[in-house]
């Protein structure tokens, strides 16, 4: 586990020698922030809709951008770079699972980046969130157990979605198109209560909508403790199936591999 | 049983065909034809431990691709490669533990950190006990001498001192095997001569193996006792340093420069005019002449203005040695 821990502190080191980026990571993350809220704001008005207030959606777009940037991977990208130029061999000399290595390398990389954010993003929420409700512990531990298991399936689907790298060299694509579902499937944008029925039933066979939008609902407390478990059960069996999956996809990959460039 | 045991390696290589122009490309969305490339084949060989074998052919041979079949990084088609027991490829993650690789024209740096941070993320990899670690760490950073840059980050090194720096994180844990894929690219005179002090002296104490790749027949001569050459993927000579010599190696190059238009050559037994432009005369002596003798006698008959003599580069040797081959067989 240790070398884990290390990969993800030298990871988050390597992130820190760019200071520049952070601060342009902060200006946009607040401009994205602020659209957002404007735009509900407008939509919403004062009133409710669908069982949707202001303060709820403010909380919805509020934990929505620390918990996608946090997940934020291009493991596609990553294969895919190391491919071109070969550095793929390097990573596979050492003595460490490559998926854990990206992972720690991942969130290593988005830590900085979502931490820095969050600051002036909390500072302009507070003043709104008046009259919001917040949780209680019950909501809030499931919470923490349903976000956690989010932040893996976020990762595994990246990751899966990344090894086809190695069938199809170049697949600058693959980000675009789980961007895209994401967005949809798992309500990244427009919360999937406010959907029609086709679309609603239709995410509760993908694996998106547990990523971040049921810890959400569950933060909101809009899930009851029942429906809680039962969105964090089928999480956890997502990320089965999804890990097993990437260990044959793995396998098939080493198979597979060239390594350019001598 | 061998230490490291090699059978039968065989990698292919399948290359789409590229055909020339925007038409060529379009064409090639629809249907592509492959090529198989033989990388290595056939290749076979076993070492024991502590030996330090010197891994030479042209370049596109095939010495990465078994090096790298070798250290678990690719899956052979056919064969079976071995190292102390483990099936490199297929128990990767242990192999690595135990191996150590350099690929010359490859870094296993944090681009953005100094080469210090690497060295800690290896302390962890390889769970190396804290108080061994500080001491190679130490023992390491003198016989490189590094201290000047350990604490620069590594986009700001130049090319031999990254290779510096990797030759140590490959060495850092103590590696019963050590893989050099031309690990003195880009080193000067005086570190390649300090590499291959270091790697002598690595064999000698801790019976290190060592497999070393190399277009510098120097490196060869100062640390290998035995040569595997190949080309084309295929094994051509397995022996000591001594058999290749006296099978292949018969002679040296002489360079002779001119100031003035040189006299007519004189076509003999006993030399070859390898290249020859107006200035610069490339030849090899054909007999068992020695370098004295012929130095004297090229002087004698063509008063050249400097006279440089040559050993013969490993690229000469293997295209003799595969010409050779080809008319023995």
């Amino acid at each position: 586990m240790e070398k884990y821990w290390l990969v993800f502190k030298k990871s988050l080191k390597s992130e820190l020698t760019y200071r520049s980026a952070a601060l342009w990571g902060i200006i946009s993350a607040t401009l994205s922030f602020l659209i957002q809220i404007f735009l509900w704001r407008a939509l919403l008005g004062t009133g409710v809709r669908n069982d949707t207030s202001f303060p709820d959606m403010l909380l919805y777009v509020l934990l929505n951008s620390f918990i996608s940037p946090l997940t934020r991977a291009n493991v596609a990208g990553m294969i895919e770079n190391a491919m071109i130029d070969g550095t793929i061999s390097m990573e596979l000399l050492r003595p460490i699972s490559y998926k854990g290595y990206m992972f720690s390398q991942t969130i290593g990389k988005n830590i900085y980046g979502v931490v820095t954010a969050t600051v002036p993003v909390m500072l302009i929420s507070l003043p709104l969130l008046s009259g919001a409700v917040l949780p209680d512990m019950v909501h809030i531990l499931l919470f923490f157990m349903s976000a956690l298991l989010g932040i893996a399936l976020t990762f595994e689907v990246t990751y899966l979605a990344g090894l086809l790298a190695f069938w199809l060299q170049r697949c600058w694509f693959i980000r675009f198109y789980l961007h895209g579902l994401r967005s949809v499937f798992g309500g990244t944008m427009v919360p999937i209560w406010f959907y029609p029925e086709i679309l609603k039933n239709l995410s509760y066979f993908l694996p998106f909508r547990y990523m971040t939008f049921e810890p959400i609902n569950i933060f909101l407390m809009k899930s009851s403790v029942e429906q809680a478990w039962i969105s964090i059960l089928a999480a956890f069996l997502w990320l089965i199936g999804l890990s097993l999956a990437g260990k044959l996809v793995w396998r098939a990959a080493m198979k597979k591999l060239t390594v350019n460039g001598g | 049983m061998s230490f490291i045991e090699v059978t039968d390696l065989c990698k292919d290589y399948r290359i789409a065909k590229q055909e020339k122009g925007i038409a060529g490309a379009v064409k090639s969305l629809f249907h592509r034809e492959y090529t198989v490339k033989e990388a290595v084949r056939n290749v076979s060989f076993s070492l024991e431990k502590g030996e330090v074998v010197g891994y030479i052919g042209p370049n596109g041979a095939g010495k990465s691709t078994t090096i790298k079949m070798l250290s678990g990084v690719l899956l052979p088609t056919s064969g079976v490669a071995k190292v102390g027991d483990i099936i490199p490829y297929e128990n990767r993650k242990e192999n690595a533990k135990r191996i150590g690789v350099v690929f010359g024209q490859r870094s296993q740096l944090y681009w953005d950190l100094p080469i210090s941070d690497t060295f800690d993320l290896y302390e962890s990899l390889y769970s190396v006990p804290k108080e061994r670690f500080r001491k190679n760490c130490d023992f390491y950073t003198e016989l490189l001498d590094m201290k000047d840059f350990l604490h620069q980050p590594v986009r700001q090194l130049s090319l031999g001192q990254k290779m510096k720096a990797n030759i140590a994180i490959a060495l850092l844990h103590d590696p019963e095997v050590l893989y050099l894929d031309e690990p003195t690219i880009g080193l000067d005179v005086t570190s390649k001569k300090v590499l291959r002090d270091a790697l002598k002296s690595i064999n000698a104490q801790r019976n290190t193996t060592i497999i070393l790749t190399t277009h510098d027949m120097d490196d060869i001569e100062a640390v290998c006792q035995r040569l595997i050459m190949i080309d084309q993927g295929q094994k051509l000579f397995d022996g000591t340093l001594e058999d290749f010599r006296s099978k292949y190696n018969d002679g040296f190059t002489v360079k002779l420069e001119f100031d003035t238009v040189p006299p007519p050559w004189q076509e003999s037994g006993e030399y070859e005019l390898l290249e020859g432009d107006e200035r610069h005369w490339l030849i090899k002596s054909r007999t068992e002449m020695t370098a004295k003798a012929a130095m004297i006698d090229l002087i004698g008959k063509y008063d050249p203005t400097n006279l440089y003599v040559q050993e013969e580069r490993i690229e000469d040797i293997v295209r003799r040695a595969y010409a050779l081959d080809e008319v023995g067989c």
